[in-house]
């Protein structure tokens, strides 16, 4: 909402309330085209109705016609012309259902009905009166269902509410009623009259329907009544109608009471054809001024439903107009005067404070806002006076300020204050600063005389410094010699430490050549014990052939005598195995001493390989300790590096301060020169002073 | 007449080979549980189930020690009812034979209720060799615990 702009905010206010109105009036438009689409209708079913009711009433007469020719009287010319009068108002009704906007409802019945026409003008002449009278019957019942059918499709609405519904209820459903039963009555008495054979049942029948007419007579004139009550400018038009109907029916009554009273020639000789149609016509003349009448009815109430429209819409959108026209004027007044406001507050936010009154005699909120901008218009002018003064250097002025809250009047009050204190503390200060240049030139006299001092002091320093840098030089030589020697050093230890390394790898070498000793001493033991296998199977050989000639020799001797040989034989091999025995004995001795001298080989390889480890040890152990000395002494020499050069800078410092301190005798002479000119400044400085004091002396002070 | 000679300790004995089938390597015995020490195992022999007695244990109250010169020798040996049977006598160093006349066999002076087996002495160049007498060899207990019941099946 903050967006929106003030004629913003009264349109859409306008707009919610127009809302309601806009659908209520909708709302009354629609029902009023409804009501009038409703008169249409009806206007159109009474347009359809119309053919329908003539073409009853030309059955009616044919059937009447059909009657007599049947009996033998000489109608036939009359039938012939009732017949083309029914196919001329069965072309009306086709025409009705060709139309565009024909009924929706009942062609096929039509249809039927059509046919049913057609086929009865065809066989009329040749039925017999029964049959005549009841196909025509049937037909005419199913007409008037066609014209109810008709009816209620098109919306023809019988409410007792609405004006036409008496005119319609005569033209629909009396009238037609009226007129069938007053023909039945004239046929069934013109039959009886000419001496049917069932004449008391066409009595009991009569008077049936006799009372049945007076009913619809009855309800017909009621209707009537009714119609001229709600339109008394009909008055004129229907009586008469009505009554030549009701004399038509008193007639019929007459004629009914003729022929239940026996009689019947009398009925013969008063009926003549004239009277025979003359309630037929009776009911269509009023047939004929019903349908006019109740068309300009429906019209009416479709041109007054139009008239209602029309005059809705026309105030509906007049009272827009002056809700818009109400609504610009007063977007108009508040947007207006606010514009002018906005205006000159700009002007005074860039500080222009001539500006016209605004207020112009307005006595709403709009007024009052104008009036407050006047009035803080006042009080700014008021303060810029004021100011002016205050620059004008009249501190005398007083100021009130207009509220508790006014910040800046308080403000001004505040600096008038203070610039006031201001003024006199600076009259203080000139006399103070007169004074104190006074001290100032005395110091600076005194110093002048220190300064010549200092200049004395600092030549002597510098001889001593001279002396201390010639010193620091000496040193930075012998210095230079130590770390010679320290370099020197760590030469000779740095071969040591290689001479160590060599001694080590050769001893790793040494180390390597034991392995393989012992490998070869491992092969040696080996092959010894592959010999004494050799040894052992020889020994068994021996030890089997000493078996073998043991065996033989207990054979032979079992022998007895031709055993002797063979002992013989047997012994000296048992020798010969002895002997074998005795040799591999002395073969496995000389191994094992073998294997024994080999493993005692071993151990010793063993015991000399743990002492070159040691000594490999004991030889990285020095080795470390010589790369210890090495990085000493190479730690030494940049040491000594950092002292000759610490003094060489001491040497170089006692040399800058010697600079130094001529500068500075130097500068002590510039100082005294300086102090010189200082003392003139003060000189100045006290003719300045003076004159501030005349300056503030010109603001006045107020009390 | 021809000896087999063999060992117990140092000491040489001597076996008449006539009652000797054959002289075997030691080969692999069969043990018996809870049988007399002197009884070393049973062996086959060609087919036939052989008692075997080690003449060390049986001797000297050690076992033979086993090297190539201690061998099996398979004798005749008549049990008590007159019949003969196969005996195995496992006995160290037998390798050698000996060839002298029974009448070169003088008593040796020194009787041993305990070991009747021990026979008269004879002398060669290397010293005395005792003639072990096969047929009194096991105590008694001993041959009625090998022969009582037939060992041939």
């Amino acid at each position: 909402m903050k967006n929106l702009k003030i004629w913003q905010k009264l349109a859409l206010l306008a707009a919610v309330f127009m809302l309601p109105f806009l659908i209520v009036t909708a709302t009354l438009l629609s029902t009023v085209e409804k009501n009038a689409d409703v008169g249409r209708g009806e206007l159109v079913g009474v347009e359809y109705a119309v053919p329908l009711l003539d073409l009853a009433d030309d059955l009616r007469q044919h059937r009447a016609l059909a009657d007599r020719v049947i009996a033998g009287q000489a109608y036939r010319s009359q039938l012939e012309a009732s017949g083309a009068e029914l196919q001329n108002g069965i072309r009306l009704v086709d025409e009705m259902y060709a139309r565009p906007d024909g009924p929706a409802y009942g062609a096929e019945r039509w249809q039927v009905l059509r046919s049913g026409i057609r086929d009865l003008l065809a066989t009329a002449q040749v039925q017999r009166a029964d049959a005549s009278f009841s196909a025509h019957t049937r037909l005419i019942e199913s007409a008037a269902e066609l014209i109810g059918r008709v009816s209620d499709v098109s919306e023809l609405i019988l409410d007792p509410q609405l004006d036409s519904y008496y005119l319609m209820s005569t033209l629909l459903m009396e009238g037609p009623e009226l007129n069938e039963h007053l023909s039945q009555v004239r046929a069934l008495a013109h039959s009886t009259a000419a001496g049917a054979a069932d004449s008391a049942a066409r009595l009991d029948r009569l008077r049936g329907l006799a009372a049945l007419a007076t009913r619809a007579e009855q309800r017909l004139n009621d209707s009537l009544t009714k119609a001229v009550a709600a339109d008394p400018a009909l008055e004129t038009v229907l009586l008469p109608r009505g009554q030549a109907v009701a004399n038509e029916v008193r007639l019929t009554r007459e004629l009914i009471s003729r022929v239940t009273g026996g009689q019947a020639s009398t009925v013969g000789a008063s009926s003549g054809r004239g009277s025979e149609q003359t309630h037929s016509v009776a009911l269509q003349q009023l047939q004929a001024v019903l349908a006019p009448s109740l068309t300009a009815s429906l019209q009416k109430r479709v041109a007054s439903h139009r008239q209602r429209l029309q005059t809705t819409f026309a105030w509906a959108a007049l009272a827009m107009l002056v809700v818009l026209a109400i609504g610009y004027f007063i977007v108009r007044d508040i947007t207006g005067p606010l514009k002018q406001v906005v205006g000159v507050a700009s002007q005074i936010a860039v500080g222009n404070l001539n500006v016209e009154p605004i207020s112009g005699g307005r006595k709403d909120e709009i007024g009052e806002l104008a009036r407050a901008f006047e009035k803080m218009i006042m009080a700014l002018r008021e303060q810029v006076l004021l100011v002016q003064d205050i620059a004008d250097g009249d501190l005398s002025g007083s100021i009130k300020p207009q509220s508790a809250n006014d910040d800046m009047g308080n403000a001004l009050v505040d600096m008038v204050a203070h610039l006031a204190s201001l003024v006199s503390e600076v009259h203080k200060s000139g006399i103070q600063v007169n004074t104190s240049a006074t001290q100032i030139s005395a110091t600076a006299r005194e110093q002048h005389s220190t300064a010549t001092e200092i200049a004395a002091t600092t030549t002597e320093i510098g001889a001593t410094s001279k002396e201390i840098s010639a010193t620091s030089k000496e040193l930075v030589r012998t210095m230079t010699e130590v770390a010679d020697a320290a370099d020197q050093s760590a030469t000779l230890a740095g071969s040591g430490q290689a001479g160590l390394t060599q001694m080590e790898e050769t001893m790793h070498r040494v180390m390597d050549a034991t392995g393989s000793i012992n490998a070869k001493l491992a092969v040696l033991n080996e092959k010894a014990g592959n010999i004494t296998q050799v040894v052992t199977t020889i020994t068994r050989v021996a030890d089997q052939t000493n078996l073998l000639s043991l065996n033989a020799a207990i054979e032979a001797e079992k022998a007895g005598e031709y055993g002797r040989g063979f002992s013989v034989v047997a012994t000296e091999i048992r020798r010969l195995a002895d002997q074998t025995a005795v040799a591999t004995y002395d073969i496995e001795q000389m191994v094992k001493e073998i294997q024994s001298a080999v493993s005692a080989g071993v151990m010793g390889m063993d015991k000399f390989s743990e002492e070159v480890r040691r000594g490999m040890d004991e030889v990285q152990q020095v080795g470390s300790q010589l790369s210890q000395i090495i990085q000493q002494v190479q730690q030494m020499a940049p040491r000594c590096e950092a002292a000759s050069e610490g003094m060489r800078a001491q040497a170089t410092g006692a040399e800058q301060i010697t600079q130094a301190l001529s500068q500075l005798s130097e500068a002590a002479l510039q100082t005294v020169e300086s102090l010189r000119q200082s003392n003139q400044a003060i000189d100045g400085l006290h003719q300045s002073a003076t004159g501030l004091r005349e300056g503030v002396s010109r603001f006045k002070l107020g009390g | 007449m021809l000896f087999l000679l063999f060992r117990l300790g140092k000491d040489r004995y001597a076996i008449d080979v006539r009652q000797v089938v054959e002289v075997l390597p030691l080969i692999a015995v069969k043990r018996i549980p809870q049988a007399p020490p002197a009884v070393s195992g049973a062996l086959n022999y060609r087919g036939r189930t052989v008692p075997l007695i080690d003449l060390s244990q049986l001797a000297l109250g050690r076992p033979a020690e086993p090297r190539l010169s201690t061998r099996i020798v398979m004798v005749n040996y008549p049990d008590g009812s007159g019949q003969s049977r196969l005996l195995g006598l496992l006995a160290e160093h037998v390798t050698d034979t000996m060839s002298c006349a029974a009448s070169d066999f003088r008593d040796s002076g020194v009787s041993v209720p305990d070991a009747p087996y021990l026979g008269p002495v004879a002398t060669d160049a290397q010293g005395l060799v005792q003639w072990i007498q096969i047929d009194q060899l096991l105590p008694g207990a001993v041959r009625d615990l090998l022969f009582q019941t037939p060992v041939e099946v």
